[in-house]
C-alpha cells in the first residue's frame, strides 16, 4: 500500500463517530426531505402540465436548495476534518511518523473529496427516491410515468462542483492555519452572506469565490460555452490556492 | 538540611565513549523571535543503549529541545544528527526508528484505544498483531475497545506510550511521560522503561523537571537551565559532584585552632560563622570529630550537610 492509500484509510477510521460523517449524510438528506414536505402539503401546485417532465421541476428545486446549503456544508465539513487533528493535538504525533507531509496533505484532500462525492451521490439518489415516493403517493404528480434527465443532472452537478472548488481550496488552507473552528466558520459565513446579499450578481462577483455557487441559482446553461467565466476563475483559484496551501503545509506548517 | 555548593562551576563532562551517539546536537541555538534565543549552544550527546534523563525546571527549554530533535521546530543555527543521519535531510528514515511522546499524548478521544493504535500502525506500515503486543505491554488489553474519552489520565498516558512503542523503536523520546500520573502509575512507567532498555536495548531520552522521578532508572543526565546545558554526564559523575559538596559546619571553643588542625588533612575554610570542612566518607566525619576532642576543644555546633542528588540538582538549577 502506498503512503497516500495508508493515510487515506486512517482518515476513514478517524471519521468514525464524528459529526463530520453524520453531517455528510444529514446534509445530503435535508433538501430532499424538505421537498417531501413541500410536495405533500402543496401537491396540487406541482401537478405537471401535459407533456411536462415533473423530474425537471423537482431537481431544479433540489439544486436551488443545495446551491445555498452546500457552501456552508463545505466550510463546516473542512473545518470539522481538521478539527479532528486539532482537538487531538495530533500534529506533533503525525509529523514524527515516517510518512511524508505531502502524503498526509493529499490523503486529507482526497478524503474530503470522497465525503463530498458521497454527499452528492446521496443527494441525487435521495431526490430521485423522493420523486418515486411522491409518484407512488400521488399518481397525478406523474413521477412514475417519466424519468429524470440524468445527462442534464450530471452536467449541472459537474458545473456546480467546479463552482465550489475555490471555496474548498481556500477553506482547506484556512482550516489548518486557523485552529479555531468558529473563526473558520465566521469567515465562511461572512463570505456567503456577502454573496447572498449581492445575489451572486454584479461586476466583481465573478472574482468573489463565495458567489460562484450562488450564481447557479435557477441556472440556465449557456448555449455557447460549457463553463461560465466564474467556473474558469473558480478552477484557477482552486489550482493557485491548493498549490500555495500545499507548499505551506509541507514546507512551513509545524502543527 | 544545609545545602552548600563549594564550587559553582560545573564542567561539561561530555561522555567519553567510542560508540556512535544516537542523538548528537552541535551548537544548537533556537529562538521563537530573531532577537531572543530560548536555547543557547545545546550540545547533546546520547549513546546507544542509554537512558538519558533530560532535566530542568519548567520553562528551561526541555520541550523546545525535544521539538527540535523531532523536526517540529527549525533551529536558528546548529546541527542535529540522529542515527548518524542529518534530521534536515533524512527525517523519514530517522522517524522509522523513533517512538515519541511530547507532553500529553496525541489521542483521538472519540475513538477506541484500539482505533488509535490502528491509525498509527497503518501510518507506520507495521503488522497488525503488534497492536495486541503493545496493549499487553501497557496493560490496556481489556480497555482497548473503550472510547479514549472514558480513559483515566494514567490510561491515556499508557496509550500514548503504546503508540510510541508500536514500531519497536530503537529510540524512545518521551517528554515528561509521568506527568499527571499517580505514584503507582509513575512506578509502573519507570519499570516499563527500564524493562524496554534492559530487554530490547531501547535507547531512551526522557525529560522531567524532577530528578527524583527518574534518577532510579537513568544512566546519563543532561541538565538544562534557562536554555543552556549546565551539566551532562553519567549518574556516577553527578555522584562525584555530590561528594564534592558534602561538608561539615562546626563551631568550637577555639575556631582558629580547630581550623589549623583540620586544614592539614581536609579542605577547610574559616569565617565568622565557623568552620566548613569538606569530607568524602562517614569515617572522615568520625575522624574530624575525634581530632577536635583529642585536642581538648569544646564542640558547640557540628552539622553534617550531605547533599543528595536532588539537592545538587536544585542547587545547580537555582544558582
Amino acid at each position: 500500500m502506498s503512503a497516500i492509500t495508508r493515510a487515506f484509510s486512517t482518515e476513514t477510521i478517524k471519521s468514525k463517530n464524528t459529526f463530520a460523517l453524520w453531517l455528510t449524510f444529514i446534509g445530503a438528506a435535508i433538501i430532499p426531505l424538505t421537498l417531501v414536505i413541500t410536495y405533500i402539503y402543496n401537491w396540487k401546485l406541482f401537478v405537471p402540465e401535459p407533456g411536462q417532465n415533473p423530474w425537471e421541476e423537482i431537481f431544479a428545486r433540489s439544486f436551488n436548495g443545495i446551491t445555498l446549503f452546500t457552501p456552508l456544508f463545505i466550510i463546516l465539513i473542512i473545518g470539522l476534518l481538521f478539527n479532528i487533528e486539532n482537538r487531538a493535538n495530533a500534529w506533533k504525533h503525525i509529523f514524527v511518523l515516517p510518512i511524508s507531509k505531502s502524503s498526509f496533505y493529499l490523503s486529507k484532500y482526497l478524503f474530503l473529496f470522497w465525503l463530498l462525492l458521497i454527499y452528492y451521490i446521496l443527494f441525487v439518489s435521495l431526490t430521485w427516491a423522493v420523486g418515486l415516493f411522491l409518484g407512488a403517493y400521488k399518481k397525478e404528480l406523474n413521477f412514475l410515468n417519466s424519468a429524470p434527465e440524468w445527462g442534464e443532472i450530471l452536467t449541472y452537478l459537474t458545473k456546480f462542483i467546479i463552482g465550489t472548488l475555490a471555496i474548498i481550496a481556500i477553506h482547506f488552507w484556512l482550516s489548518f492555519r486557523i485552529k479555531n473552528l468558529i473563526a473558520n466558520l465566521g469567515i465562511g459565513l461572512t463570505g456567503i452572506a456577502f454573496a447572498i446579499l449581492l445575489n451572486g450578481k454584479g461586476g466583481y462577483t465573478i472574482y468573489f469565490p463565495y458567489s460562484f455557487p450562488i450564481k447557479m441559482l435557477n441556472y440556465k446553461p449557456n448555449p455557447t460555452y460549457f463553463l461560465e467565466d466564474y467556473h474558469i476563475i473558480s478552477l484557477f483559484y482552486f489550482i493557485i490556492f491548493s498549490c500555495l496551501s500545499y507548499l505551506d503545509f509541507t514546507k512551513r506548517f509545524k502543527g | 538540611m544545609i545545602i552548600v555548593v563549594r564550587h559553582a562551576t560545573f564542567n561539561f563532562q561530555l561522555l567519553q565513549n567510542n560508540q556512535m551517539p544516537i542523538i548528537e546536537t552541535q551548537n544548537l541555538h533556537f529562538g521563537f523571535t530573531k532577537n531572543e534565543l530560548v536555547l543557547k549552544d545545546i550540545n547533546l550527546k546520547i549513546e546507544k543503549g542509554t537512558i538519558y534523563g533530560f532535566l530542568g525546571p519548567n520553562g528551561a527549554g526541555k520541550t523546545t529541545t525535544i521539538r527540535l530533535l523531532l523536526g517540529l521546530l527549525i533551529p536558528s543555527s546548529g546541527n542535529i544528527q540522529l542515527f548518524d543521519k542529518s534530521l534536515a535531510t533524512d527525517s523519514l528514515k530517522i522517524f522509522q526508528n523513533i517512538g515519541a511522546m511530547i507532553e500529553t499524548p496525541s489521542l483521538y478521544e472519540h475513538l477506541t484505544g484500539f482505533d488509535n493504535l490502528q491509525i498509527t500502525r497503518k501510518l507506520k506500515n507495521i503488522s497488525n498483531k503488534r497492536i495486541d503486543q503493545v496493549l499487553e505491554i501497557v496493560k490496556l488489553t481489556d480497555a482497548s475497545k473503550t472510547r479514549v474519552k472514558a480513559y483515566s489520565l494514567g490510561m491515556k498516558q499508557r496509550l500514548g506510550l503504546a503508540l510510541s512503542l508500536l514500531s519497536e523503536p530503537e529510540l524512545l523520546i518521551l517528554d515528561e511521560p509521568t506527568n499527571g500520573l499517580d505514584p503507582q502509575g509513575m512506578i509502573e512507567t519507570r519499570e516499563l522503561l527500564f524493562k524496554l532498555n534492559k530487554d530490547f536495548g531501547t535507547t531512551i531520552l526522557i525529560s522531567s523537571h524532577l530528578l527524583s522521578e527518574i534518577e532510579k532508572i537513568v544512566t546519563h543526565l543532561g541538565i538544562i537551565k534557562k536554555g543552556k546545558m549546565i551539566f551532562q554526564g553519567t549518574i556516577a559523575e553527578l555522584h562525584n559532584l555530590q561528594l564534592e559538596h558534602s561538608l561539615i559546619q562546626l563551631e568550637t571553643s577555639n575556631n582558629e585552632k580547630a581550623y589549623s588542625l583540620l586544614n592539614n588533612n581536609y579542605k577547610a575554610s574559616y569565617n565568622n560563622e565557623g568552620i566548613q570542612v569538606i569530607f568524602e566518607s562517614r569515617e572522615q566525619v568520625s575522624h574530624i570529630c575525634k581530632t577536635l576532642i583529642y585536642a581538648g576543644l569544646d564542640i558547640y555546633h557540628f552539622n553534617v550537610a550531605s547533599n543528595n542528588l536532588e539537592d545538587i540538582f536544585l542547587t545547580i538549577t537555582k544558582n
